[in-house]
């Protein structure tokens, strides 16, 4: 940090500075830190110390049908979500990235702006719009619902992967005779896979997690993990949903750190 | 970034056509031809994004189409009783309509009743008339005992007996006034204008939801956010933005965290964390520092800590992506020329990190004001903000006009703060965000 000696604050200004970074970010983790390990407490207490350790919570979790059955939906619903999203989101980022898009930042604008409409209106209006054709309270109307959410991520994603995406590598395959499909096919998308990958697992992480859309959209039968976390959250607090956000957390990192990987290797 | 692959044609029509440029009409010709073959190419350019378009157009837009058709129609009175309507506007509403009119709107209710459409119209009534719901049931209830059905004056006799508020004006300048499929009825009263009268045509005393505080709470608890978010996470930025490599990363992981973890987790967390016989509490207590447990859950200041930590990577992140534009030759300029460390701060690196500044508190102030699970599920009754009655009013009470004017009203209202707010930080912060 040598570099920046004239710039740089003084100790009597940069100790106090660097502590109080340090305490916003301990506190940025406090409550997750504190709370996650409480599903393993053997009462149902949400206190500490425990008086002993068990896995009673997730036993609970896996065994009860109630459970079982949500989390059997949230992966049928975050993985038909990341089909579709990461499909839609792919092809509509190829087209973004080429300069002779007609009215390239209005369709940008538009296909990011489901991360800044609030997601409650956006869960009425679809309610309104899909009782006339009966999608209320089905699975393809919750896939729907989440697809509008997740595809802006995959959107970014693979926009930020193709602008360092070498186009002439296209024209060298369509000079070779490679027809638009199987240049994109055999060229294109094994380059940009690691940015659609991490797209997908965005899409997938956000639907996995959604819970505003579900409550308008879905009936009891598509009842989701978080819709499940949520009624109990305002019902009755029961260690099963900190067993639960134990396995969510679990599951999106490891989605995280696969991509992140394979981002890494490029 | 390089050109894509569309653009080897353009050039090869070009060089193809140009020596064919001999003749004025030659050059037209080419012209067209250049434009027709651009207009192709845009197309084409296009295509890819067709499906994602397509999906959007369909359950995106026309959806929010629908909101705001919802709010604006008001077609339950009209279809109910269209004659009645039709003949109550020669009605001056002072005294009661004639009794012919009595008859007309009994008739009507019964053929509604055959319909189905008696439940929808007393609802709507209800919205505007105290009692309004009663009033119409009772009508429709005492219509099917025995009288002289060929008498007016019976048919307006029988309805004052069913409910003394048919001799009233109230309800009949509400039929009078509801002639179309459309009116501004939800949206009135989705912006706090007061809407509801009694039988008498005044109106009402009872105390309904008062929209005005809710929009003012939910402005007031965003500004509050932003700004918090942009004091805390100021020095965050500066500091991430001025070290280097695995620091700065380290950093940015933890900044980033929230991002990846569920956003019902955190707020799940907070929950445990405040709750009366929760972790801060029992730490207290256990110290000796308190001694009656104290409620941090359920109020303002919870809902409030609970939204920083969630916005502050949408605040800082644009911030630390200017701040890293900001040459360091200048503050060491000012730095050599005298200022002391804070003066050559505030004078020369603030200013040029206001842009990001401003796009991370505006998008953090827009993302909150459609804030709905964590005050839902950390906020008092009182911190509710209007993402929260949007979805009461669609899931519980079943009224969607009333639902879809207040989204009309965030929508409209964030959009008329953001969109110039948005396009003055866009001009002023270049490409660097």
């Amino acid at each position: 940090m040598g570099r920046r000696v004239y710039s740089e604050f003084p100790t009597y200004i940069r100790i106090p500075l660097y502590a109080f970074v340090g305490v916003v970010l301990l506190l940025l983790m406090l409550p997750l830190a504190v709370a996650l390990p409480i599903s393993f407490n053997a009462d149902p207490w949400f206190t500490y110390p425990f008086r002993a350790l068990s896995l009673r919570w997730f036993a609970q979790l896996f065994s009860s049908p109630l459970w079982t059955g949500a989390m059997v939906n949230s992966l049928v619903i975050a993985m038909s979500t990341t089909v579709v999203a990461t499909t839609l989101g792919t092809l509509a980022a190829i087209g973004l990235v080429n300069p002779r898009f007609p009215f390239r930042t209005a369709v940008m604008a538009l296909a990011i702006s489901p991360m800044i409409v609030p997601v409650v209106v956006l869960g009425l209006g679809l309610f309104i719009f899909f009782s006339p054709l009966g999608l209320n309270y089905s699975y393809a109307g919750v896939v729907i619902a989440h697809t509008i959410l997740a595809s802006p991520f995959v959107v970014i994603t693979v926009t930020a992967t193709l602008t360092r995406f070498d186009f002439n590598l296209m024209r060298a395959a369509a000079g070779l005779g490679a027809g638009r499909v199987t240049a994109f096919r055999t060229v294109m998308l094994p380059i940009i896979a690691p940015g659609v990958a991490a797209g997908a697992v965005f899409a997938f992480a956000s639907s996995f997690d959604e819970v505003v859309m579900v409550l308008f959209i879905a009936g009891p039968q598509q009842r989701t993990l978080p819709k499940q976390m949520f009624t109990g959250l305002r019902e009755q607090l029961d260690p099963t949903i900190l067993a639960a956000a134990a396995v969510m957390i679990i599951l999106t990192s490891c989605l995280m750190a696969v991509a992140y990987n394979a981002n890494k290797k490029r | 970034m390089t050109l894509p692959y569309g653009d080897v044609g353009l050039v090869m029509t070009q060089t193809n056509t140009a020596p064919q440029v001999a003749s004025p009409a030659a050059h037209v010709v080419v012209r067209s031809t250049i434009r027709r073959d651009n207009n192709r190419r845009a197309v084409r350019a296009a295509l890819p994004a067709a499906p994602l378009m397509i999906f959007l157009l369909l359950f995106l837009v026309i959806p929010i189409g629908s909101i705001i058709h919802t709010a604006v129609s008001d077609r339950e009175i009209w279809k109910a009783l269209p004659l009645t309507t039709q003949a109550l506007q020669a009605w001056d509403g002072d005294d009661l309509p004639d009794a012919a009119v009595y008859m007309m709107l009994g008739q009507e209710l019964e053929a509604a009743g055959h319909a189905g459409s008696v439940r929808p119209l007393g609802r709507r009534m209800g919205y505007e008339l105290s009692r309004g719901a009663n009033i119409i049931l009772n009508a429709q209830r005492t219509l099917s005992e025995d009288f002289d059905r060929a008498a007016p004056e019976a048919w307006k006799a029988q309805l004052i007996k069913a409910d003394p508020a048919w001799g009233q004006s109230g309800v009949w300048s509400i039929i009078k006034h509801y002639n179309g499929r459309y009116s501004a009825f939800y949206l009135r009263w989705a912006t706090g204008f007061p809407v509801k009268i009694d039988a008498d045509g005044r109106l009402s005393q009872e105390t309904s939801y008062d929209f005005q505080s809710i929009y003012l709470r939910t402005i007031l608890i965003s500004l509050v956010v932003t700004g918090l978010t942009i004091v805390i996470g100021y020095p965050l930025a500066y500091v991430i933005a001025n070290s280097s490599g695995r620091t700065a990363a380290v950093l940015l992981f933890f900044i980033l965290l929230p991002f990846w973890t569920s956003l019902l987790v955190r707020t799940m967390s907070w929950i445990v964390f405040l709750q009366t016989n929760g972790v801060l509490n029992n730490a207290l207590a256990g110290t000796g520092l308190i001694s009656e447990p104290l409620s941090l859950l359920y109020t303002r200041m919870a809902t409030i800590v609970a939204m920083i930590q969630i916005q502050l990577p949408f605040t800082v992140l644009p911030m630390i992506s200017v701040m890293r534009a900001i040459p360091v030759n200048q503050v060491k300029a000012a730095r050599s020329l005298g200022a002391g460390p804070l003066l050559a701060h505030a004078t020369i690196f603030l200013p040029q990190a206001v842009p990001g500044i401003a796009a991370g508190g505006l998008l953090t102030f827009v993302l909150c004001l459609g804030f709905y699970l964590t005050p839902a599920l950390v906020g008092g009754p009182s911190d509710q903000m209007v993402s929260f009655f949007i979805a009461r009013f669609t899931n519980e009470d079943l009224n969607w006009g009333l639902a879809s004017a207040l989204s009309t009203v965030l929508i409209f209202g964030a959009g008329l703060v953001a969109l110039p707010l948005a396009r003055h930080v866009a001009r002023h912060s270049s490409d660097r965000i």
